[in-house]
């Protein structure tokens, strides 16, 4: 019975040798479980954020208000975007200078068009320092030239955002403080360009057939 | 509430330190005690027998570490219902496993003197312990007092469990040298 007697004899170790064990496991497994819970809760913000996200567009998608819809020359079908922009577009047959006729543009990948509108860099302010005036222009190689298409479809685009804006004299003009214009575009007024990219969600054949067309 | 506070209600034969044991320790208490029995129905009796214990035993007793107290009741409590219950054929599961391993720790052909109380050689193996690397003397206390299967250890010391079971193969393998050397032993 040796063996049971060393067992018995373990319990008489010091009393702080066993505290110490105990206290370095019970610290080791509230390590563990913080590290779960912490786990755990990273994983539900993350699920939070891909639903809102996802609502969000959805939301988004759904609330593209119905008269630009309808607007037979500039049917805003989707609110994809790039840089933070939801920016929506469509078809715009165009013959560049000097190029064959079809559509021209800057593809990213399949379905998706690429254009920048350049906001000038004399821009036209308000008295009261508020109101600017945008000269627009797709400046890209091969895309489109027609300014008043391009003021046209900023125009669109920023009263899709809920801005103010109007053509007057060929210019747009967009009530909108520099703050607002940096949070829209991601970049401030003064810089050259903002990038954007749109999708033709729900083409029609035509839309399809002229996605064809594109020459990259 | 704090260990000084609760042996002094027991001082003053206050039923609420029970309560408040039970509040801070209990986990602890079932813990040894299912580590040892391996099963929950005499896992629980073990641990109101423990209470008990601790209520008949301060006063007089006035522990220093009222944890580790608590918790060599539990162990002695739950070793003996485990010796009763199966004293006709052998228990099996963790606890066996940790006595067999702890037979490795006899000199070899030694016998322990039947006179050698516990206490002395307790007090022997404790000099050992508190002569060792703290993460040796934790893994040998938690596999050995506290009955911990080598599982849990290897999780708690972040290692796997091959390494835990070599360590406290090696743990073993010392405290043997150690006792030959303390002259508890006889041929």
């Amino acid at each position: 019975m040796n063996k049971n007697k060393m067992y018995d004899a373990v319990g008489e170790i010091p009393d702080i040798v066993v505290h110490d064990s105990e206290k370095f496991h019970e610290s080791k497994k509230k390590q563990r479980r913080g590290r779960m819970i912490k786990i755990g809760s990273l994983a539900a913000c993350f699920c939070i954020i891909v639903t809102a996200v996802i609502g969000i567009l959805l939301h988004q998608n759904a609330g593209i208000p119905d008269d630009t819809a309808t607007d037979s020359k500039y049917n805003i079908i989707s609110t994809e975007g790039f840089q933070g922009l939801f920016f929506g577009l469509t078809q715009s047959a165009t013959e560049p200078e000097g190029g064959p006729a079809g559509i021209w543009a800057n593809p990213v990948r399949p379905g998706y068009f690429r254009t920048s509108i350049t906001l000038g860099s004399e821009l036209e302010t308000s008295e009261d320092g508020k109101y600017f005036a945008l000269v627009v222009d797709f400046a890209v190689s091969g895309e489109s030239k027609d300014e008043a298409l391009n003021l046209s479809m900023a125009y669109e685009f920023f009263k899709a955002q809920g801005f103010e804006a109007g053509i007057i004299d060929g210019k747009l003009y967009l009530a909108a403080t520099k703050a607002q214009i940096k949070d829209i575009c991601g970049k401030s007024p003064t810089a050259d360009s903002v990038g954007a990219e749109f999708k033709l969600a729900n083409p029609t054949e035509e839309q399809k057939a002229l996605e064809s067309q594109i020459r990259y | 509430m704090e260990d000084e506070a609760i042996v002094g209600l027991y001082m003053s034969r206050n039923e609420e330190a029970i309560a408040e044991t039970a509040k801070k320790y209990g986990g602890y208490i079932g813990r040894i005690a299912y580590n040892i029995l391996g099963n929950k129905p005499d896992s629980e009796e073990c641990v109101n027998d423990t209470y008990l214990a601790v209520w008949n035993s301060i006063p007089p007793q006035q522990p220093g570490i009222l944890s580790s107290y608590i918790a060599k009741l539990a162990r002695r409590i739950s070793i003996d219902r485990s010796r009763k219950r199966f004293a006709a054929k052998r228990r099996g599961g963790e606890v066996e496993l940790s006595i067999d391993e702890l037979e490795e720790c006899l000199p070899v052909c030694g016998n322990i003197d039947e006179e050698i109380e516990n206490e002395r050689l307790g007090g022997a193996i404790g000099k050992f312990l508190l002569l060792l690397p703290e993460e040796r003397r934790r893994m040998f206390v938690l596999r050995y007092f506290h009955s911990y299967p080598i599982r849990d250890i290897a999780t708690t010391f972040e290692i796997s469990e091959s390494k835990a079971a070599n360590i406290l193969f090696r743990v073993r393998a010392e405290l043997r040298q150690y006792l030959e050397r303390e002259d508890l032993f006889y041929e």
